[in-house]
């Protein structure tokens, strides 16, 4: 007697393994996407590169012209470019976890699968537009900086992987609770806003010094500040500090651990939701 | 029971509109969190299908056949009860899941494939069969976009079938197509019926029910109506939607066909599921063929109702 279907306990082994078993699946759904975009628009993929970019050149603008931020921080656009583009890969994978069950009502509804294949299918389109424009951020970094990629550049294999370990984490959470609260969409925006604003990427590092003890430690506790930390080591040749790496792990599994626990604890009832 | 495929018992589902959808902000702030107004989509459903069954499931609109089709699938956990299903399953519920409209038609058939659980390897080995099924070898490499809506359903029902699947939970789909496609995609339907596979088949089309399942199940407001034999079950549906206002220009209706049953509204068209047979339709009333000025079919598959052509005097 095969057991009844009572209401499914996710086992994460089990759950492992369902989804390994949908990697195609989910990989085809992302490139997909990505084949359709390109489709769709005059410059296609070419926009993952030239977003950050032309963001990048607009707070160049603003913020080291204008407001001279550069004179604070050495090396202000390689320091800005390394903030911009890597903070873009996380803000990707929030904006594609939003809308990434919404969109797949239909499957959702009429199919059955893991559902954490949708968010992860978001995650690794955000993931192949970074890589992508990791070409052009090594390129400016070293022509403008003299940064061109050493041994310390491997570090740039731990961020990653690091940052989308984290991705996940939030990706989920943030699919999770869009699902009910289709508030949240409105709401993204201004809070990936606020968090670029509050980690180290427009602003010079040494403005931390002059702040009150609360919000350095505020902004330190910040995770994008460890993360970031990690790819200006890789792009910027900062000097090796263990303990950032270390603090950008544990940022990272926990992020992972909570995130995926929250999104699959809540899977029975996204049918339901739509 | 060893050869049951799906043993269903007590299925309730409840959809509780106000916390199951949208728990907006603003109804979060007011803590108006829990109504009880609850909708009961299925109630107390129990049934059994037997292993390479074809069985229908019937009933007017919302009375929660495809709620029952998503609680088979396991894609909609019940309230309340137990569904054992044992065996692969696939679900035609909705055509087309996980297609991307700007990719070619060759690029769907791997993403509806692999939706549907096979392996990239597997899609590659049967992607001539569903190509050649589906007839659009010549227009695989097209954008999905570009095609007709008959084309895109082929597609969608090609997979689907050749999924091959132990059970084949079926939503609507067999109005897809020309009459040719149709025809074939029966055959195939039967086919997988022969192979001891199982067919699970909501449709408002009574004649495809009858001549693809042999028990039907009748719901009516989320619970069991009636379940058998397709064939009565399907006469008694059938009778208690017709509404017997058949009319001739300004006829009066005939005794004999007023006493069908409950009418739900009085037309002067006669409004019957399925019914396309003028022929066996005054019989079934009992007036004769020349009274029957026309037919409605509500449920017409694809969306569209229409009135039928008056046959001919």
């Amino acid at each position: 007697m095969i057991a009844a279907v009572k209401p499914r306990r996710a086992r994460p082994i089990s759950y492992a393994r369902d989804l390994w078993a949908r990697r195609e699946f989910t990989w085809f759904l992302a490139v997909g996407r990505m084949k359709a975009q390109n489709a769709s628009t005059v410059l296609g993929l070419v926009w993952w590169i030239v977003n950050p970019l032309l963001l990048g050149m607009i707070y160049l603008l603003v913020f080291g012209v204008v407001l001279q931020s550069a004179r604070a921080q050495p090396d202000y656009l390689g320091y800005l470019l390394s903030g911009i583009f890597a903070f873009y890969y996380t803000r990707q994978a929030v904006n594609g976890a939003a809308s990434s069950l919404l969109t797949s009502a239909r499957m959702i509804a009429n199919l059955r699968f893991p559902r954490l294949v949708l968010p992860l299918a978001s995650l690794v389109e955000a993931a192949a537009g970074f890589l992508a424009s990791l070409l052009v951020l090594i390129l400016t970094v070293g022509l403008y900086g003299g940064h061109w990629p050493n041994a310390q550049f491997l570090l740039l294999v731990p961020a990653f992987l690091l940052q989308t370990m984290f991705n996940l984490g939030i990706s989920g959470v943030v699919a999770r609770l869009a699902l009910p609260f289709r508030d949240l969409h409105n709401l993204v925006p201004y809070l990936m806003r606020l968090w670029l604003y509050l980690s180290p990427i427009i602003w010079p590092l040494s403005m931390l010094e002059n702040a009150p003890e609360w919000a350095q430690q505020v902004l330190t506790a910040n995770p994008m500040f460890s993360i970031l930390g990690l790819y200006r080591m890789a792009f910027l040749g900062w000097p090796f500090e263990l303990q950032t790496l270390l603090t950008a792990a544990a940022w990272s599994v926990g992020s992972v651990l909570v995130g995926v626990w929250v999104f699959v604890r809540a899977e029975d009832k996204m049918a339901r939701y739509l | 029971m060893n050869d049951s495929a799906i043993i269903a018992k007590d299925l309730r589902v409840e959809y509780r509109p106000y916390v199951d959808q949208r728990p907006t902000l603003k109804g979060m702030l007011r803590g108006r969190r829990r109504t009880r107004n609850t909708v009961v989509a299925l109630n107390d459903v129990s049934f059994e299908v037997a292993r390479g069954e074809g069985f229908g499931i019937i009933g007017p609109n919302g009375a929660g056949k495809s709620t029952l089709l998503r609680v088979l699938a396991r894609t909609l956990q019940p309230d309340a009860g137990t569904i054992d299903v044992r065996g692969e399953t696939s679900t035609l519920l909705a055509l087309g899941v996980g297609f991307n409209p700007e990719l070619s038609g060759r690029r769907n058939v791997f993403l509806g494939g692999l939706a549907g659980g096979l392996t990239r390897v597997e899609v590659e080995e049967r992607f001539d069969q569903i190509v050649g099924f589906a007839e659009l070898h010549h227009a695989i490499d097209r954008p999905l976009k570009t095609y007709s809506s008959g084309m895109f359903a082929r597609l969608a029902f090609a997979i689907g079938i050749n999924l091959e699947p132990e059970i084949l939970l079926v939503d609507e789909v067999l109005a897809v197509g020309d009459e040719a496609f149709q025809r074939k995609s029966k055959e195939a339907m039967r086919a997988l019926l022969e192979r001891a596979g199982t067919i699970v088949f909501v449709s408002h089309g009574m004649k495809q029910v009858r001549s693809l399942c042999e028990r039907a199940l009748w719901l009516e407001a989320g619970s069991v109506r009636e379940i058998g034999p397709a064939g009565p079950v399907v006469r008694h549906y059938q009778q208690s939607t017709m509404v017997a206002a058949v009319a001739g220009k300004g006829a009066r209706p005939r005794p004999a066909a007023r006493h069908l049953g409950p009418a739900r509204r009085v037309e002067v068209v006669l409004r019957v599921l399925g019914g396309e047979d003028p022929v066996a339709l005054s019989e079934e009333l009992g007036v004769p063929a020349e009274d029957i000025v026309g037919w409605r079919n509500q449920f017409v598959e694809g969306g569209r109702s229409a009135i039928a052509q008056p046959p001919s005097p």
